[in-house]
């Protein structure tokens, strides 16, 4: 199981810039004049957004030119995991029908090499689970994906974390990032509390979540990463050229009441929001500033 | 909506029961397995029958695919056999989430 992916995607995945794997050169020529009119405009702000297949479809059901749209927000790349329901090869492509259990939508892969479609029938037997990299495509009023990477689904937990990512990325897209300062609450907690325990990998994703990860990750003993990330996100240590070290941290978190962590826990929970990417250490390894992811 | 296919909602044992006769997909632990029907528990601690599956159920857990008959029976269409490291329990918040009036559009409705 590679979630790797994912930690690259990491706060770009909402667009501005970053993690974007282009189509390989050989395939820009095949996307056509709609295709290229569409890369040219986005250039500047590729993104890559997980989709329910119904949710892709009700979101882009009344867009006439090629400009598609979903949650408010441009949609460059989307990536769907479904079952191949039905699978076509045709000279220079594949075409495969994706199931994904909230509707079907048609997959066109173009294959450039023979070794490369040897490959196909094997990994993406109808019946099988795959994810789909690609770009949304319209042809007769009918929208399909046109695939840059179809990759077999190995571990099933893929698909379940896709549907719980889709949820995500939706929520925070039309309600913005969780509030800092304030633990999730608990309705919004439950879906990521029970993980950690249940599977270990998914430490590593919880960085793809951008904002929501410090929360979502917290270990059960009290929520000192989301507590530590509003004491960086005050208005006296965000104006601060330096921000503020890890002691001043734990001073305000006990003047905030949260007088229960001690100092070592507060420099761990500042390293740990640093690799998360929501602080950065200014002129030494003690002092902290917030990024504002 | 014109256009969009038929769903077959992800379900567990209660959600299940608002789909009799209707396809849906049940994510399951394996209890026993006799000649031609599977007795698993569900996500959420419920016991279901599946009865007509032809391939062969191998491993700790399933994907099954199929038509809610009863209210604790599935006559399957097809299944897919799971990796023992599936957590059912990330399973059953999705479930939980997907049926959530502010989501299900997005994956039922």
């Amino acid at each position: 199981m590679n979630f790797g992916a994912y930690g690259d995607a990491g706060a770009s995945q909402f667009g501005g810039g970053g993690f974007m794997p282009s189509p390989a050169p050989g395939h820009d020529n095949q996307y056509g004049a709609g295709g290229g009119g569409q890369q040219k405009g986005r250039s500047q702000n590729n993104s890559l957004r997980a989709f329910t297949i119904r949710h892709l479809l009700k979101e882009t059901a009344n867009v006439e030119d090629d400009r598609y749209k979903a949650d408010g927000h441009d949609i460059t790349t989307v990536t769907i995991v479904g079952k191949v329901t039905s699978y076509r090869e045709q000279s220079t492509r594949v075409l495969l029908q994706l199931h994904d259990g909230t509707a079907s939508m048609e997959v066109c892969s173009w294959v450039d090499d023979a070794d490369m479609q040897a490959q196909k029938p094997i990994e993406w037997q109808v019946g099988r689970y795959v994810r789909v990299y690609g770009n949304l495509k319209t042809f007769e009023g009918k929208r399909s994906i046109t695939a840059f990477a179809v990759k077999p689904v190995t571990d099933h937990n893929e698909v379940t974390y896709h549907f719980l990512q889709c949820v995500m990325q939706h929520l925070h897209l039309t309600k913005g990032a969780p509030p800092t300062g304030q633990p999730l609450a608990p309705g919004k907690a439950a879906p990521y509390g029970s993980t950690p325990a249940a599977t270990a990998p998914y430490g590593a994703p919880g960085g793809g979540y951008g904002g929501a990860a410090p929360a979502a990750a917290a270990p059960a003993g009290g929520d000192i990463h989301s507590d530590l990330k509003a004491v960086y996100n005050l208005p006296h240590a965000t104006a601060a050229p330096n921000g503020l070290s890890v002691e001043a941290a734990h001073a305000e978190l006990q003047r905030m009441g949260r007088a229960h962590y001690n100092l070592q826990q507060v420099m761990q929970a500042c390293e740990y929001l640093a690799a998360e990417g929501v602080l950065y250490s200014t002129v030494n390894d003690t002092t902290f500033k917030s990024t504002g992811a | 909506m014109a256009g969009i296919d038929e769903a077959i909602p992800r379900v567990n044992f209660e959600t299940m029961q608002r789909y009799h006769g209707r396809k849906v997909i049940l994510c399951c632990q394996i209890s026993q397995i006799d000649n031609g029907t599977v007795r698993v528990t569900t996500s959420d601690k419920g016991e279901v029958t599946i009865v007509g599956g032809s391939s062969p159920y191998e491993g700790r857990f399933a994907e099954v695919m199929g038509t809610v008959v009863g209210p604790t029976n599935i006559q399957e269409l097809e299944h897919t056999n799971l990796s023992d490291n599936f957590s059912l329990d990330m399973y059953n918040e999705l479930v939980k989430l997907a049926h959530k009036d502010a989501y299900i559009g997005m994956f039922s409705t």
